[in-house]
């Protein structure tokens, strides 16, 4: 009981998150007077793909907590670190490669740090996708 | 590593559910142990093994 209010309050907390992200999104969005041109409209949908991720993370949570079932345990515990440590390896080599054409990138520096940081919550979204559902075994 | 989880949970009818619940893990975790795609941890094993009134060796199979 305690361990599933716990989990209510978590996805709460993250849904919350995720809403208050979309809203500064929205608001940076019409502020800077930005278009949707190919770097804006990938910005945008770099940025709805992680609140997509975020939605599925409240989902599961909300769903275990109904189900009176905790919303992690040691599997999906172990595949967060694998997704972790996999996410981290693949974002060395973006950021290499970010330096590496940085003189060919038409974007201001701090645009560039955040496009990698985007990236990096792309990057961990996509390898928690692969160890939770493509991977073979969760050894 | 194979498991005799699910014909266990057949003799006890007990769904996955029931089982996740009683060990505190999640529904997935069980589906995954019972296709022998995950090896526990030695406490889930041996709480699984304890549910089911066996040693852990009757349950997992290395």
């Amino acid at each position: 009981m305690q361990q599933n209010r716990w989990n209510l309050r978590k996805a709460i907390f993250i849904a919350v998150l995720a809403v208050s992200v979309l809203v500064t999104m929205i608001f940076w969005f019409f502020r800077s007077g930005a278009t949707l041109d190919f770097g804006g409209s990938s910005i945008v949908i770099i940025q709805f793909v992680v609140l997509a991720f975020a939605i599925i993370v409240v989902f599961r949570r909300l769903k275990s907590a109904k189900q009176n079932l905790p919303a992690e345990d040691e599997m999906s515990k172990g595949i967060l670190r694998k997704g972790a440590a996999t996410s981290y390896y693949v974002s060395l080599y973006m950021w290499l490669a970010f330096m590496f054409f940085e003189d060919k990138i038409d974007l201001e520096r701090s645009t560039l740090i955040g496009a990698g940081i985007l990236g990096m919550a792309v990057i961990y979204a996509l390898s928690w996708v692969y160890h939770s559902y493509i991977r073979k075994s969760h050894d | 590593m194979t498991s005799r989880i699910k014909e266990l949970r057949a003799r006890d009818n007990l769904t996955q559910m029931d089982l996740a619940r009683k060990v505190g893990v999640r529904r997935e975790t069980i589906v995954f142990l019972e296709k022998g795609k995950y090896n526990p941890s030695l406490k889930l094993a041996y709480d699984i093994a304890q549910m089911f009134g066996m040693k852990i060796e009757e349950v997992f199979v290395f």
